[in-house]
């Protein structure tokens, strides 16, 4: 019995410095950014704080053309309007092949099965032609439009709708609701969780995109953090301190949102393995 | 299944339409253009002109392409095994865990939420020659690690930053499966005086085949994928050790300007993720009853 | 205030109505980026009818590939510097740039103004004139000469020879020392390595005959340099890794650099600088001490592209720039790089930045300095050339004479 206790006393102690090892980059990071710019790779805690290198990419960049909080707020707006967008349209569609019976149901319930056995980077040369055809280069709506529908949201709410009872749906009907009443205001508040789950992984993939941003995006105010960060690093690589702030701007609202929505981000990890 | 009606198909229909309308549109088409590409030459200019299967023909002779597809077995030889073992120790030590479980879970788990540009630049730094990380080993070991300059090392490291991403979450999806196998089992061979090494080799083990095999699919899929770490940290050297079959798709598309090279060496590399994952299922994959 | 109104009234009607809006981007390199800020904003106020947009290259990786992505996506800007010899050549070849000779007389008054006649025609490109050249950076060594006289030297090293020997007195690995020989892993990393010692070694010639397609370093040259190279690494008188900024921080005692450092370093390394002296780049022992030393010279230069709109626009926009001598003044206050002009000596309105030892240094290591190889594939080459020369080289993989003769075949390969 004793040999347990000690077993597991390091078994504890261990895990618990492995997760401070693990969290340590991001201390160093967030650390750094206020350090003067000779102690950054010197000391852990700084002799002072300073915010020069928040001033220099807040204040100089705008000069400089590297809109920084503009690119974040690009970001947000981009993320955002994807995420809501392939909630919506993934309840929507998920709900019509789940609830209602036609021909083409089972069809394209088994293409969007289909569909997601093909990794996105085989897309991506012939998505930029298309982009290219159409004239969207250097907008918004080239990093929107591929991503307003997605096959594996669709399929993740056809899933946990085929769960429910059609006595909700024909509960709401003598209630004189029409559909899209049901799917809004009955079925998505029934399926809170899968649409966490989807909004917060489309969130995250759409804020992390990087490579497709990098090939349709060549003017600054329009450019997601990702690129501009990018960008800024091959100028300004010898001014570490910026840099950081810049990656320390990249991450925050991801740490963010993923404290916030940490039982989604657990419930949808458990989910992959189906 | 609700009753159907007019309205009901409308609304259907309607649905639908759109479905098929947006996929037309940003899967349809970049697909019969994606078949085109690869079996002509263009340059993104005028008409592509049909060459039938040369594009295929030249990527079999092509010594970069052979370099960058041994850089790749290198990756998965290093990541599979890496994140393989780290997250079935983790989850195994989780479950095991009574205090300060939430606190482990999340600061691993908070690592998978890195972005890529924001972690590379925050690693890069890390193991620079002069950063924190060869400042300890130079005054511990008199020496510096070149993380990224070697090239026997650098697609090792970038296999340690991948892992320390990826750690939390695939330890996750094993933990889950943990959790699903009774642990009535576990106190049955406990009875009949089993040792725990072999509770783990009988019972554990085969009963995580699952998740075992996710983590594993998941890995090889991951590996094919990688673009912005070595794209931003190594740009593909030292000796193009760390060169990705992404990083040499975009660089043939958009720095030689060969769009349809470029869609070939796409294809490849899905054609050898896809196979790779039906191999690892064919070999690996065990049918598992809970009863 | 009434007048103000008007006047604003009618540079909106202008700008709304008839102005041609020109993009133009410029080097990612802070320095330029201010040059260009000041003359783009001169020029809008001068003209409303012509407007400029600036913007950096948005270059994640390097600027070459941010432009041929542009242009992949039918996105090329109007203008654009920061162009070498061998991407212009690149460009010519796609049909993406406007040849400037177009403008005939225009042209040839502004390169005649500018004193630029001879300089042009090392940028002939198939018979054409594609570029307007800039600036012309030969590359020098810089050499710690605080820590030299420490050392009892009261120059810096001439030959590989002396470097050793210095390096003898220097050196303690994984600490310091004697010198950087390679300058990083990016394929432009070789004009100033490989490219420039080739250059210092073999008195100017050629690494690649242009003509005839085939490099051409596979000589007694190319061999010094190569042994020269492999020996820096062999016996530890150099490292892969030397951290960041280690010039300054004492770790090393020379290095090579452009002209682009100097107003970088004297703001953030203000002790070190006096200190610093200048030098060609080191020489085989048996280099002829009465000869100059030449050099590389990173030569960049500006384009106009196919599918700018008013394409007349944007070349009055280049000839009212580079026809100012206040210009190009203003363009070495800021940058310190020696315009792309033959009157650097002469003309009195550069004789003050003649006190200056960098400035001067760098001026009067024009005449040596030798440019890169016009070829179209220069990038494919130089990549070719840091995995099969460089690399194998710096990590001691076979014999230097070995590893030049793969390197040759290699290139070849892509040149053919």
């Amino acid at each position: 019995m004793k040999r347990i206790k000690i077993f597991d006393l390091f078994l504890h102690a261990v895990m618990i410095s492995l997760a401070l090892v693990w969290i340590y980059p991001y201390l160093w990071l967030f650390m750094s950014s206020f350090k003067p710019a000779r102690e950054i790779f010197t000391t852990f805690v700084p002799s002072r704080f300073t915010l020069e290198h928040y001033e220099f990419i807040f204040l100089m960049s705008g000069r400089l053309g590297r809109p920084f909080v503009r690119a974040l707020l690009n970001s947000v707006f981009v993320a955002s309007t994807v995420t809501f967008s392939v909630v919506m349209t993934s309840a929507f569609v998920g709900f019509t092949l789940a609830k209602i019976r036609f021909a083409l149901s089972r069809l394209i319930f088994n293409f969007i099965l289909y569909q997601m056995l093909f990794p996105g980077f085989m897309f991506l040369i012939p998505l930029f032609i298309l982009v290219r055809t159409f004239g969207l280069m250097n907008s918004y709506l080239a990093l929107i439009l591929p991503g307003l529908l997605s096959s594996w949201g669709t399929f993740m709410f056809a899933q946990s709708f085929k769960t429910i009872p059609d006595d909700y749906i024909d509960a709401a009907k003598l209630d004189g609701a029409n559909r899209f009443w049901i799917v809004l205001r009955v079925m998505l508040p029934l399926t809170r969780s899968t649409a966490s789950i989807v909004g917060l992984f489309t969130f995250i993939g759409t804020w992390d995109n990087f490579l497709w941003p990098l090939m349709v995006m060549k003017d600054y105010k329009k450019m997601p953090l990702a690129v501009l960060l990018a960008t800024f690093n091959h100028e300004y690589a010898g001014y570490v301190g910026p840099v950081l702030a810049g990656a320390v701007l990249q991450t925050i609202p991801m740490v963010l949102i993923f404290l916030i929505l940490r039982k989604y981000f657990l419930q949808g990890i458990s989910m992959s393995l189906r | 299944m609700a009753s159907l009606s007019a309205k009901e198909k409308r609304f259907g229909t309607g649905i639908i339409a759109f479905y098929l309308t947006h996929t037309a549109i940003f899967w349809g088409y970049p697909f019969v253009w994606m078949v085109m590409l690869a079996f002509s030459r263009w340059r993104f200019v005028g008409r592509p002109t049909f060459v039938g299967l040369a594009n295929f023909l030249r990527i079999l002779q092509d010594s970069n392409f052979i370099r960058i597809v041994l850089n790749t077995l290198n990756f998965l030889a290093y990541l599979i095994p890496m994140l393989l073992i780290s997250s079935l120790i983790f989850a195994i030590a989780l479950s095991r865990m009574r205090y300060f479980k939430t606190f482990v879970v999340m600061s691993f788990l908070v690592a998978n939420v890195s972005s890529g540009v924001a972690y590379s630049i925050m690693f890069s730094n890390l193991f620079a020659v002069n950063g924190p990380l060869n400042r300890i080993v130079y005054s511990l070991f008199g020496f510096t690690i070149p993380w990224f300059s070697d090239p026997r090392l650098a697609v090792f490291s970038i296999c340690l930053i991948v892992t320390w991403k990826f750690v939390g979450y695939y330890g996750m999806i094993i933990y889950a499966g943990l959790q699903a196998i009774p642990s009535s089992l576990f106190e049955a061979a406990k009875m009949d005086g089993a040792s725990n090494w072999k509770i783990f080799w009988t019972i554990t083990l085969p009963l995580l085949n699952p998740s075992l095999i996710t983590v594993t699919v998941f890995a090889t899929t991951l590996t094919f994928g990688i673009f912005t770490e070595p794209y931003m940290i190594t740009g593909g050297g030292p000796m193009m050790r760390t060169m990705t079959l992404l990083i040499y798709m975009y660089d043939t598309a958009f720095r030689r300007i060969d769009p349809s090279y470029a869609t070939v060496v796409a294809i490849a590399t899905a054609v050898m993720s896809f196979s790779l994952v039906i191999v690892i299922r064919r070999i690996f994959e065990r049918e598992v009853a809970l009863v | 205030m009434r007048r103000f109104w008007l006047f604003t009234l009618s540079l909106v009607v202008v700008v709304a109505f008839g102005a041609t809006k020109l993009v133009f981007w410029t080097a990612p390199n802070p320095l330029q980026e201010e040059f260009w800020k000041e003359i783009v904003a001169e020029w809008n106020k001068l003209r409303p009818d012509v407007q400029i947009e600036l913007s950096v290259i948005p270059a994640a990786a390097s600027s070459e590939e941010a432009i041929l992505t542009a242009i992949a996506a039918g996105k090329a800007p109007d203008i654009s510097e920061n162009i070498f010899s061998g991407f212009a050549a690149q460009l010519a070849d796609i049909g993406a740039i406007h040849p400037l000779d177009n403008f005939k007389d225009d042209f040839w008054k502004l390169v005649d103004t500018r004193k630029m006649r001879n300089i042009v025609e090392g940028w002939k490109i198939k018979g054409r004139y594609y570029v307007f050249p800039i600036y012309s950076n030969p590359m020098l060594f810089w050499w710690r000469g605080d820590l030299l006289k420490q050392l009892g030297y009261d120059r810096p090293p001439r030959a590989y020879s002396e470097i050793y020997e210095l390096s003898s007195k220097f050196t303690k690995p994984n600490e310091k020392y004697v010198m950087q020989v390679i300058a990083g892993r990016n394929w432009w990393d070789r004009w100033f390595d490989f490219i420039t010692y080739y250059y210092a070694a073999s008195g100017g010639k050629a690494y690649i005959d242009p003509e005839r397609r085939r490099a051409v370093f596979n000589n007694e040259y190319g061999l010094k340099v190569a042994e020269f190279i492999h020996k820096m690494f062999r016996e530890n008188h150099t490292a892969v890794e030397l951290g960041s900024n280690p010039f300054y921080m004492g770790s090393i005692l020379g290095k090579i650099t452009g002209p682009w450092e100097i107003n970088w370093a004297k703001e953030t390394f203000p002790d070190v600088m006096p200190h610093v002296w200048l030098a060609p780049p080191p020489v085989p022992d048996d280099y002829p001490t009465d000869l100059p030393i030449y050099t590389f010279a990173d030569t960049k230069g500006l384009v106009i592209y196919e599918n700018c709109k008013n394409k007349k626009a944007a070349f009055e926009f280049i000839s009212w720039v580079f026809s100012k001598v206040e210009h190009d003044v203003l363009w070495i206050e800021k940058t310190r790089m020696p315009p792309a002009r033959e009157d650097l000596a002469t003309n009195p309105a550069f004789t003050r930045f003649m006190d200056d030892k960098f400035f001067k240094a760098y001026a009067e290591a024009v005449a040596y300095a030798v440019p890169p190889a016009l070829i179209d594939k220069t990038i494919d080459v130089q990549l070719s050339m840091t995995t099969h020369l460089i690399e194998p080289l710096m990590y001691l993989k076979g014999q230097p004479k070995d590893i030049l003769s793969t390197a040759v075949r290699e290139i070849n390969k892509i040149l053919f």
